[in-house]
């Protein structure tokens, strides 16, 4: 159990910064959720093959940060397909049905992963920033961590301002509201979701070469984030994207802190008991607008 | 909304059951080793599935933290044979306990707290989570490393057997006894309420039922079968570790097998559970190592069709292929859909 000052400001800032990133994985999550009310597990797994993406890109010579101008666009044309042709059949069943649908979808991208890259893990070619750490007095700060948590902010940002400032924000707070209401109001619904779909997947386009700058990918790399975005996502709150990403940063810091004072095998604990806590006293999270959970 | 409709005496899935557990029986003598393990396992899980499917399939609560009971009782059974020599049987009887004080705990808090579906299932996979943790971080759980149960003994009282067959045979009797158990369940007055909170609270109540109560029971039941489950685990595989018993995967494996199967039905688990498990051990041995991802790669494809194609899961098919080979008057309506508010489910559709 260490207790020492410094070790603890360290696991704040890394927790933090941590959290940051976490938020432009879970962003994705929470749109579809709040717009769609899907519960997509396959989120993290995505991910996975997202980063493959970023991988083989720079095998060909495509700087890392420049794959983003590839996978982006190819991942959101992938969401919008996806939602055309696969899970348009299960927006409106059972909750069941979804987790049902979204689980073999993990299972079948985690299997084609090991099959066609084998379980070994993988860097990208030019991920230089993985060992350099910036020092701020006793802190250290990783590069790479940094510009991600600078990026998910301004991104976190730009999905606020789009939300609440444009047409197309509030068409898609009214479908979380009420997708009946808003279709009478004249809003297209199937093409909000495809849209909504295509945004989800391509934030995850954006989140993979950040990670993948200082990181290393490999077919279970989705199952440690899913997990981690699900717990922030609830204890935002469903249907709402701040609260997301105020989730995102309490599930780092709770992680951080959780490994400095209870050691690395217990360090999700207090993020679970966060979750408890949250399902139990505010179920619709810190700052949740009322999604049925 | 899914009727309630008492079953006949004798339906025709119900024959086709109990032949084929009695066929089963006699598994043992004409396969090899191998085979029979891997019977034994599938069976194992098909028992585990239909204890999942009991709470889930039939009193509609959808807990995504079964293997958090899996594991007490498997952990339950290793843990108080290991430090206090205590025999397997009390062993898993303390597993089920604490599974059911849980289990309890966690409905009468989550109906006081009004949790909607979502929630309760987040909830139930935090707690989950949470034991794999402590398991894994407890010296006396044998942290990562886990547990192992001695093997090749022979002393019945214990449950130790010398012989894989006995197990096998003990699998097979567990499956019978809680499929019996469904059956029985569907036709009482308990099973009736709880399939009456599944499709409707608001209708249930207002006949009625007791929630709460059903809400304790119905969980309850299903955490303690569980349980012995995972005890039943731990004596035929003869080693657990964190991962293996209280893991996502073993929670994710119970609900698929379940749903695939056929949810809230009897034999739908069992079928669910047995292909799959089998399924997966073929695909694992022609293929090998050379395309390993292979079979995971295979059941996720398998779960996704079946979500598409055969919503009501494995058992349906044989009345779709009906239904679609009849003149089509009465068409069944798909399972999927979820069918609570009549508005939602006019398809909003102006591409």
């Amino acid at each position: 159990m260490v207790t020492d000052p410094t070790a603890l400001i360290q696991a704040v800032v890394s927790g933090l910064l941590e959290g940051a990133v976490y938020s432009l994985i879970a962003l994705g999550l929470a749109l579809s959720l709040a717009v769609t009310k899907l519960l997509n597990f396959a989120h993290g797994s995505l991910l996975m093959v997202a980063m493959y993406g970023v991988f083989i890109a720079s095998q060909r010579g495509v700087p890392v940060y420049a794959t983003a101008l590839l996978i982006i666009p190819a991942f959101a044309i992938l969401g919008w397909v996806a939602y055309r042709i696969l899970l348009r059949r299960v927006t409106d069943a059972k909750f069941l049905m979804q987790t049902q649908m979204t689980l073999g979808v993990l299972f079948l991208l985690e299997g084609g992963a090991l099959m066609i890259a084998g379980a070994d893990p993988e860097r990208a070619e030019g991920a230089s920033l993985s060992g350099s750490v910036l020092r701020l007095g006793d802190t250290a700060v990783p590069v790479a961590q940094a510009i991600n948590a600078g990026v998910a902010v301004a991104v976190a940002t730009a999905l606020y301002m789009v939300m609440r400032y444009t047409r197309l924000g509030r068409s898609l707070r009214a479908l979380s509201e009420d997708p009946f209401a808003a279709s009478l109001c004249g809003v297209n619904v199937r093409r909000m979701f495809s849209l909504t779909w295509a945004i989800s997947f391509g934030l995850l386009g954006l989140a993979a070469p950040l990670l993948m700058m200082s990181g290393t990918v490999h077919p279970y790399v989705g199952d440690q984030y899913i997990v981690v975005i699900l717990l922030a996502v609830v204890i935002g709150g469903i249907g709402d994207l701040a609260g997301a990403f105020v989730g995102s940063l309490l599930v780092g810091l709770s992680f951080a802190l959780g490994q400095v004072i209870l050691g690395s095998a217990m360090a999700l604990l207090p993020a679970y008991v966060l979750v408890a806590m949250v399902l139990l006293i505010r179920p619709k999270g810190l700052l949740g607008t009322g999604g049925e959970l | 909304m899914r009727q309630i409709t008492l079953p006949k005496r004798l339906s025709v899935g119900g024959c086709v059951l109990a032949a084929a557990l009695f066929a089963a029986a006699f598994l043992p003598l004409v396969v090899d080793a191998y085979v029979l393990r891997v019977a034994t396992v599938a069976l194992i899980w098909s028992y585990a599935a239909s204890a999942w499917n009991v709470a889930g399939g039939y009193a509609g609560q959808l807990s995504l933290g079964h293997g958090l009971y899996f594991g007490a009782g498997a952990y339950g059974m290793g843990y108080l044979y290991e430090t206090y020599e205590l025999s397997p049987v009390i062993g898993i009887a303390v597993g089920a306990l604490v599974s059911i004080v849980i289990a309890v705990a966690v409905a009468y808090i989550s109906f006081r707290t009004q949790l909607g579906h979502l929630a309760f299932a987040i909830l139930t996979l935090v707690l989950s989570l949470m034991a794999l943790r402590f398991a894994a971080a407890s010296e006396a759980l044998g942290r990562q490393a886990g547990l192992f149960m001695p093997v090749g003994r022979d002393e019945p009282l214990n449950l130790f057997f010398e012989s894989q067959r006995t197990y096998y045979w003990l699998a097979l009797v567990m499956v019978a006894l809680i499929a019996l158990y469904q059956v029985k369940l569907l036709r009482s007055r308990s099973g009736q309420y709880w399939v009456a909170m599944r499709d409707n609270e608001a209708a249930a109540t207002a006949v009625g039922v007791n929630l709460l109560r059903e809400r304790l029971s119905s969980n309850a039941v299903s955490a303690a079968l569980t349980a012995f489950g995972g005890g039943l685990y731990f004596l035929v595989v003869g080693f657990i570790d964190p991962a293996s018993v209280f893991g996502i995967v073993v929670t994710i494996n119970l609900l698929l097998f379940a749903v695939v199967g056929g949810l809230g039905t009897v034999s739908g688990p069992i079928i669910g559970a047995s292909l799959l498990v089998v399924g997966a051990e073929l695909i694992r041995s022609r293929v090998g190592v050379g395309l390993s991802g292979l079979n995971q790669a295979v059941y996720g494809s398998a779960v996704i069709l079946i979500v598409l194609l055969l919503p009501a899961g494995l058992v349906s098919l044989p009345s779709r292929l009906s239904d679609r080979f009849s003149s089509g008057v009465e068409r069944r309506s798909p399972a999927i859909r979820q069918v609570e508010d009549p508005i939602q489910q006019v398809e909003v559709d102006n591409a």
